[in-house]
């Protein structure tokens, strides 16, 4: 007799696999109703996730694409909206979108975006602040779990804005290098575009740094000056937090 | 401030919680005793959807509806997804926490729906388990839904049977979903008065209620809980019956496509007292067929 693990197996083989897979679960009158329930939730869940990438790629395009993804990747765990994880890498790999890796970016930053929206919430660490610590360098920090940095090929930011006005067609701007910084504002999510060497220090800061050291990390690949001016930046978006403990 | 949340009205009417209709529920105090959420839409570590959950949670009873924990998986529970079930719990300190008689988890694989188990002994230990194991995290009882069904499966046991064992072996309520059971019983044939009749009704915590559309091209046809649409009128009929046997019991309507207006919705529930007190004022004595 099949134990309960190996017809949960086949089970599975069936709602993946379709007619290629068990035969007798998979044709038996009713079966279908699983398979387009999973198959049908889990797209959805993708459009809910990427409102404006479906506004670009056209709702047939971009069912297609869902549809794909959802054949080759299963969520990992119930909270759906953490399944759109590696869409934007699924999306950046078909040949067709080589020439519209725009439309990636807008994928990440949607994605980085809805993180962002469900993160923790933390005090921000504001200069101010940060001037009252008895010794500065002294102060253990971190990003903010409410915020994101999102790399790109394009400047996509106007289009960004005129999808979020509903707009369905903006200019998309120059090629290149672009990053951006997603932090929560109440209950707003803005985005930033930041340089290299804010990157840098938001880098070195994702994991628990004392202050000084994480700054002397990044003067090894900027002057003084810039790296200044990069935590600067940081402290006046809220994108850094103090951290509670102490790095191990 | 948390609503005392283990007291109910009797006959309490309660509604879905949708993120469209926070806004206006958080505005102005609607009438309904209690809203029910889906567990799994509120596990969120901040922000504002959190927020909002928690401004509602001061104004109304809540009851958790978990859709993932996936309690008939032949393999250990998620501990991390458990966990953050009990969180969301201690948290909201509902009047209901459920779940339903179903798999969707498999070898590190999420399936987004309520899978169909088959009923055995052993599924019914591997069930018991997990309704066990969950109780003792949640340190409260756990409500279980029994499912609607479009294929017949090998079971050994009754639905009914099942049911009543899993009661008696771990102490947990059921949540009587009439639309499943009605469903379940016009896909697969099965008698729907001998079906509720042999439910331990004494155990049920909860009624779940919503509209259901028919796949004319399936062959045969079939009846498929969507959520999308109004209570049938046979499904009203059971549910006169049931509230007839079980008067105190609250009723939750539910609807998860197609989702109205707050207003259309709060007008289901107040069919829904109409039907209740209809129930009450002509008793019957026994789960006749809607006719």
């Amino acid at each position: 007799m099949t134990s309960l693990a190996e017809w949960q197996r086949d089970f599975t083989r069936a709602l993946q696999f379709g007619e290629a897979g068990d035969s007798r679960l998979g044709h038996q009158p009713g079966f279908d109703v699983y398979r387009n329930n999973v198959r049908h939730s889990l797209i959805e869940a993708l459009a809910q996730t990427f409102p404006h990438t479906r506004t670009l790629l056209g709702e047939r395009f971009f069912r297609s694409v869902a549809s794909d993804h959802v054949r080759r990747r299963l969520p990992e765990e119930p909270r759906l909206r953490y399944y759109g994880q590696a869409f934007a890498e699924a999306l950046e790999r078909l040949s067709v979108m080589q020439d519209y890796r725009y439309v990636v970016d807008i994928c990440r930053l949607e994605h980085a975006r809805l993180s962002v929206s469900h993160a923790a919430d933390a005090a921000p660490l504001s200069a101010e602040l940060l001037g009252q610590a008895e010794d500065p360098q002294a102060v253990c920090c971190m990003t903010h779990p409410a915020s994101r940095l999102v790399e790109g090929h394009h400047d996509v930011l106007c289009l960004w804005h005129a999808l979020e006005r509903g707009e369905d067609h903006a200019p998309v701007g120059a090629a290149g290098d672009w990053t951006w910084l997603l932090i929560r504002q109440g209950r707003r999510v803005e985005i930033h575009p930041v340089n290299t060497s804010t990157r840098r220090l938001y880098q070195t800061l994702t994991t628990t740094t004392p202050l000084g050291e994480a700054l002397a990390t990044s003067a090894r690949q900027a002057d003084q000056a810039q790296v200044s001016e990069a935590l600067g930046t940081l402290l006046a978006l809220g994108s850094l937090t103090q951290a509670q403990e102490t790095p191990a | 401030m948390l609503m005392d949340a283990h007291r109910l009205p009797r006959a309490a009417q309660g509604i879905g919680l949708k993120p469209r209709h926070m806004a206006e529920l958080i505005a102005e105090r609607a009438d309904i005793d209690f809203l029910e959420l889906h567990a799994e839409n509120h596990m969120s570590a901040g922000g504002p959807m959190r927020d909002d959950l928690a401004a509602i949670a001061a104004r109304y009873p809540l009851s958790v509806h978990g859709v993932g924990l996936s309690l008939g998986s032949a393999e250990p529970l998620d501990d991390q997804h458990l966990a953050r079930l009990v969180h969301l719990v201690d948290e909201l300190n509902p009047v209901r926490v459920s779940e339903h008689l179903a798999w969707s988890r498999l070898e590190g694989d999420f399936y987004n729906d309520l899978l169909p188990l088959p009923l055995s002994e052993e599924s019914l230990e591997v069930v018991a388990r997990h309704v066990d194991t969950t109780q003792q995290a949640l340190g409260r009882q756990l409500l279980v839904e029994n499912p609607s069904l479009y294929m017949a499966l090998d079971n050994t046991l009754s639905e009914a049977d099942f049911l009543t064992e899993l009661v008696r072996r771990t102490g947990c309520g059921l949540l009587l979903d009439i639309n499943n059971a009605y469903i379940s019983a016009e896909n697969l044939g099965r008698d729907l008065s001998d079906y509720l009749s042999a439910l331990p009704l004494s155990a049920v915590g909860e009624f779940h209620l919503a509209g259901h559309s028919l796949d004319t091209e399936a062959t045969p046809p079939l009846r498929i809980d969507d959520h999308g649409s109004p209570v049938c009128e046979a499904v009203w009929q059971r549910y006169a019956q049931l509230t007839d046997a079980l008067p105190a019991v609250p009723t939750l309507i539910e609807w998860d496509t197609r989702i109205p207006s707050l207003p259309r919705w709060l007008e289901e529930a107040a069919l829904a007292r109409h039907y209740h007190a209809s129930a009450a004022r002509a008793p019957l004595a026994r789960l006749e067929p809607a006719s």
